[in-house]
């Protein structure tokens, strides 16, 4: 009895004390993963939207008029926009970081200086529209992102003959200096050959072209798909007309033995473009 | 006591090598070789777990029950296996998720356990250490090297740098599942081929020296 | 139903743990000398593999999500697994001796087998739901089933074959796991997930 006794105090003093060191290890790491994750996203949406000093995050909830489209999937969200307005009390208390709630944008310095924390990642994705009528939703954002833009489309590819579904995730407004709408830059999933492809795509719409494209993540083969992530790839869609027909192959070359991949980001832009682009009219942003 | 100590770290780098004579966490060793980076990032992780838990266990050696010894070693790896996917992810990203699903699976890398088992648990920590630290080495420049023979033939670089031609053809097979089983069996089998050599060498060498203490007498 | 189907064939065949994802290496090599005992291997493997699929699920969806302890995730794996497997094997010891005869060997290998947690971390990963999860550790343990019985045939055929010295044993062996992961390279256009 003594023994099993002892077995069981042991065992229970190594879970406590290996939980316990990592809990407190997960509390000094996370916000520094966040901060790193947060600046790098920061950094590639300027990226891509050479024109653009500063950027916000544009929602279709924000916009009077809300499409078809985004109404279905914006009913979830009625529960963020809830507890949205719940937290416009907190912006105003300034919990929020004050400048980012003012301006509507979040500071491009301090975000790519990476001392963004926690706080101001969250209102970095405040929307003007909601700012403006003193709902910042620093929560609904948080959460909201993954379903607030998604807005999945089944847009069939016609030229590859297969079915590419566009998952477009944020969609930013990349201002320049005087705060006019400079470029959008929107994240959208590819299904790839290897999984999810995830890029970024900077667009001006006034041109009518993308200004640059970059790959945050994927899974494809080293060596064949995974150089979609190599600028001589990546350069032919730079000032890109938005009406070219992204087909591989013809207006896209392909990379050698990673047809798929190539097919995946070209035409999957292509179809998010159409979407983005009906969606920011609506919007009254195009 | 300094041979055995000097014996203790050697032998983890060649003598009994985990991965290429002892055959054992062949997984990451297959897995994350595509690039000589990676496989010294994996490596320098293996190091950190191994030698933590190594010697935490030896110090706790004898504190521990001997039947609850098994799940009270792997909460222990465990733990650091986790220290070590936070700090990656943390400061060195890119390198994480090339790594992905490997680290945590690090806690289940027989190498780990069965150092805890066959060395940490009877030793000292100064000894558990010195080990622990000569089989960690012994891993990095077995996946190190694995690393930069796949990066070498399957894209003509190594570290990054270009060392082949760019207009020389790279084998991307290299880069694929089969080149990982080729390159490692064909590692294993040279590592081999060097020990017989070596064995009838010394072999030789023992005769000769017998035959001259013959003639001399 | 599709993806159900998409899940199980991918994992037997497209993304073979053994032989593309490279888990599970070291059963693969070292219970692959006979056939039936790398069937007893395979079937072990999978029955662990569902049991701690779905327990691993029921714990990330019951305890670490809500609770907000996903720093506990590998540690509650693998004790997880560790612990099912003593179940297991104290189970099958007192209900079904035939069972444990045939598979009893095997289960302490299991819990160090990679595949097992690396498809618990990989199903939540993908957050797949229960039965999702149920049918992708089905599929993977198949596959694992298939992988180690092929290169069981294979290797029973090669005791008589002429092989140098230095390649004999795991140098040999490695190299027809190549093969084979060559080989099923091919399915790897089969389905696009």
């Amino acid at each position: 009895m003594r023994d099993s006794l002892r077995l069981v105090i042991v065992l229970t003093l190594v879970a406590a004390l290996s939980g316990g060191i990592l809990a407190y290890t997960w509390d000094k790491i996370t916000p520094i993963i966040d901060a790193n994750n947060a600046a790098a996203l920061a950094d590639s949406i300027l990226e891509v939207m050479p024109g653009a000093v500063s950027y916000e995050i544009w929602t279709a909830e924000a916009a009077s008029s809300v499409d078809a489209d985004a109404t279905a999937s914006g009913t979830a969200d009625a529960d963020t926009t809830a507890s949205g307005t719940a937290d416009a009390g907190a912006a105003a208390t300034g919990t929020v970081d004050a400048d980012a709630t003012a301006s509507g944008t979040v500071d491009a310095d301090a975000a790519t200086s990476g001392t963004v924390d926690a706080d101001t990642t969250a209102s970095g994705t405040v929307d003007t529209a909601a700012a403006a009528t003193g709902a910042a939703d620093a929560d609904a954002t948080a959460s909201g992102t993954a379903d607030a833009d998604a807005t999945a489309s089944g847009s069939v590819d016609g030229t590859s003959g297969s079915s590419l579904v566009a998952t477009i995730h944020e969609i930013y407004r990349g201002l320049d200096a005087n705060g006019k709408t400079a470029a959008v830059a929107f994240v959208v999933d590819a299904n790839g050959y290897g999984g999810t492809i995830r890029m970024i795509v900077g667009v001006e719409p006034a041109a009518r072209k993308l200004t640059q494209i970059k790959v945050l993540e994927h899974a494809e083969t080293p060596g064949l798909g995974a150089r979609i992530t190599e600028p001589a790839f990546l350069r032919q869609f730079e000032n890109k007309s938005i009406d070219d027909a992204f087909a591989a192959k013809q207006d896209v070359d392909a990379i050698a033995g990673a047809t798929v991949s190539t097919i995946a980001v070209a035409s999957t832009i292509k179809s998010a473009l159409t979407e983005v682009e009906t969606e920011l009219r609506a919007g009254g942003a195009w | 006591m300094q041979t055995s100590i000097n014996r203790e770290f050697l032998k983890g780098l060649w003598d009994e090598h985990p991965i290429l004579r002892l055959l054992i966490g062949m997984c990451p060793t297959l897995a994350v070789t595509t690039a000589a980076v990676n496989g010294l990032g994996m490596g320098l992780s293996v190091i950190f777990v191994l030698v933590c838990s190594s010697v935490i266990i030896s110090l706790i050696r004898n504190f521990i029950p001997n039947q609850v010894r098994i799940p009270c070693f792997i909460m222990i790896i465990a733990t650091f296996t986790t220290i070590i996917d936070m700090v990656l992810a943390a400061y060195f990203p890119a390198l994480h998720e090339v790594l992905g699903l490997f680290i945590p699976l690090i806690v289940v890398n027989c190498i780990i356990l069965g150092r805890a088992e066959a060395f940490a648990c009877k030793n000292p920590p100064a000894r558990a250490f010195i080990d622990a630290l000569g089989m960690g080495l012994g891993v990095t420049w077995g996946l190190t090297f694995i690393g930069a023979i796949r990066e070498i033939m399957g894209m003509g670089t190594v570290f990054g740098l270009q060392i082949v031609p760019e207009t020389a053809t790279s084998w991307i097979i290299f880069l694929l599942p089969p080149g990982a089983f080729f390159t490692l069996g064909i590692v294993v089998g040279a590592m081999n081929h060097i020990n017989h050599v070596m064995e009838r060498r010394r072999q030789q060498t023992v005769r000769s020296a017998a035959a001259g203490q013959a003639v001399q007498g | 139903m599709t993806s159900l189907a998409l899940i199980f064939v991918g994992a037997v065949l497209v993304n073979n743990f053994v032989l593309v994802r490279f888990l599970g290496i070291c059963p693969f090599l070292g219970v692959s000398k006979q056939l039936d005992t790398a069937l007893g291997m395979g079937m072990a493997t999978t029955f662990v593999m569902v049991l701690s699929g779905a327990a691993t699920w029921l714990v990330e969806n019951y305890i670490l999500i809500p609770y907000g302890l996903p720093f506990l995730q590998t540690l509650s794996y693998i004790l997880i697994i560790a612990s099912l497997v003593q179940v297991v094997e104290m189970f099958l010891q007192k209900t079904s001796p035939g069972l444990y005869r045939a598979l009893g060997i095997f289960l302490p290998l299991i819990t160090t087998n990679c595949a097992v947690l690396g498809l618990a971390l990989m199903a939540t990963q993908q957050s797949y739901s229960l039965v999702e999860t149920i049918v992708f550790a089905l599929g993977t343990g198949g596959g694992f089933t298939l992988a180690l019985a092929a290169m069981a045939g294979i290797r029973e055929q090669m005791e008589f074959a002429d092989i140098p010295k230095a390649l004999q044993g795991a140098g040999i062996s490695l190299i027809t796991a190549g093969l084979m992961s060559l080989a099923f390279m091919g399915f790897s256009g089969l389905i696009s997930m």
